[in-house]
């Protein structure tokens, strides 16, 4: 029993951080005048958000972010999670192979699209809020668990790969070539 | 023609697989695995297509990478597996070798070839074939390159013109059977192979492209006909 929970430990370490980064999106992304924006607020066009935040904004425009864009940046999150889950199952079922490793890799940094976005937002161009504007939990927390799911995976691939070349070079179907 | 097939004489086929492991070569590892069970059974509807009966085949692998960046992981050989009574053990070996390491572009692929060259070929048959199969997505360095670090072996040739002795020619044959020997490479036109293609006998070069990373662009059935082709 613990055997099979180490050897699917990493899966569900995997698929429990995408749920914790999924579920901190309901936490504080942004605050701004004292109060905290979710990603509710943020797609559902949360009029105080645009009108007192957004749209109160007096730096350079490198990107016009409106409701709009916030709800693309979600569909590219979702597919990106949708991505990763795929991968993630695929790699847990099948012998490991690169194009799943690459699926569930790609998916997960896709993930972290919006909070990157987020931070970028807060940390280049924060002092163009007349209100501030200053990062919830949502964008830490975020990235520390892709961060973790990532690790996750990597670490995996590696074991595999390890365990693999032990097992044949222990049957003797292959090993380090010696003295021509 | 199945009289003429019936009265043919049959080949004793060795094949040796020298791979270039290194990162960039997961497309070819990724075909190679993929097909690893299937092999022989795809070999034999080719080679019979050409009214060409094989009696035994036998696979071996030597997968090479970088001496002075992957230390002990440079070279990784094995014995032959004969096929198909061992396309298992030929499927979990395969499986066992991971694209990666590598450090600079050039790899130790001729000290693979000399590995190759020494293999213990089957001496049977008349009709015999050993066919060296090279698969890299980049030149070579020198021979003796990594013999610097601790893990180099003794006795590899000190250059290529020891190399191609061992190879031999038809003048002043090598240690592998003049008659038998192909060497068959898949790689891009670039030092160590092309000074090969260009010196040795019963060599085919199928040039890739060198913008082709990890030879994704060789399809599987490319090259078991060039296999095919070369016996």
């Amino acid at each position: 029993m613990n055997k099979k929970l180490n050897e699917k430990g990493w899966f569900y370490l995997s698929i429990g951080c995408i749920l914790i980064s999924l579920l901190s999106l309901f936490l504080p992304i942004f605050q701004s005048y004292g109060i905290s924006f979710n990603i509710i607020d943020l797609i559902s066009g949360n009029s105080y958000f645009a009108h007192n935040v957004i749209g109160a904004y007096t730096g350079p425009v490198i990107w016009n972010i409106t409701s709009d864009t916030v709800a693309v940046l979600a569909i590219v999150a979702i597919v990106a999670l949708v991505c990763a889950i795929v991968g993630l199952i695929t790699l847990r079922a099948q012998y490991p192979n690169t194009k799943n490793f690459i699926l569930t890799i790609t998916g997960l940094i896709g993930v972290l699209i919006p909070s990157v976005t987020a931070i970028i937002c807060v940390v280049g161009l924060g002092q163009y809020y007349p209100g501030g504007l200053s990062l919830g939990i949502a964008p830490i927390i975020s990235p520390i668990a892709i961060i973790v799911s990532i690790g996750a995976v990597v670490r995996r691939k590696n074991k595999v790969a390890e365990e693999l070349h032990k097992k044949a070079e222990e049957k003797g179907l292959i090993w380090k070539a010696g003295d021509l | 023609m199945g009289s003429n097939y019936r009265n043919r004489m049959a080949y004793e086929v060795d094949l040796v697989f020298c791979i270039d492991a290194t990162m960039s070569m997961d497309p070819i590892l990724d075909k190679v695995k993929k097909n690893a069970l299937n092999f022989y059974q795809d070999f034999q509807n080719i080679m019979s297509g050409k009214g060409k009966k094989v009696n035994q085949l036998r696979i071996r692998v030597v997968a090479f990478r970088d001496y002075t960046y992957d230390s002990d992981k440079a070279m990784m050989v094995t014995n032959f597996f004969k096929l198909p009574e061992r396309a298992k053990d030929f499927e979990t070996c395969i499986k066992s070798i991971f694209p990666e390491g590598g450090g600079d572009d050039p790899e130790d692929g001729l000290e693979a070839l000399a590995y190759a060259i020494k293999s213990e070929w089957c001496n049977g048959s008349a009709k015999k074939r050993h066919v060296i199969v090279v698969w890299s997505d980049d030149g070579t360095h020198e021979l003796g390159f990594g013999s610097t670090e601790v893990n180099y072996p003794k006795n590899m040739p000190k250059d290529l013109n020891e190399l191609t002795k061992w190879w031999g020619s038809k003048q002043a044959p090598g240690l592998m059977d003049e008659n038998a020997k192909r060497l068959l490479i898949f790689a891009p036109d670039k030092p160590g192979w092309n000074i090969i293609r260009d010196n040795w006998n019963n060599v085919i070069h199928a040039v890739t492209d060198e913008t082709d990373i990890g030879l994704s662009s060789v399809e599987y059935t490319e090259i078991l006909d060039a296999i095919c082709n070369s016996i």
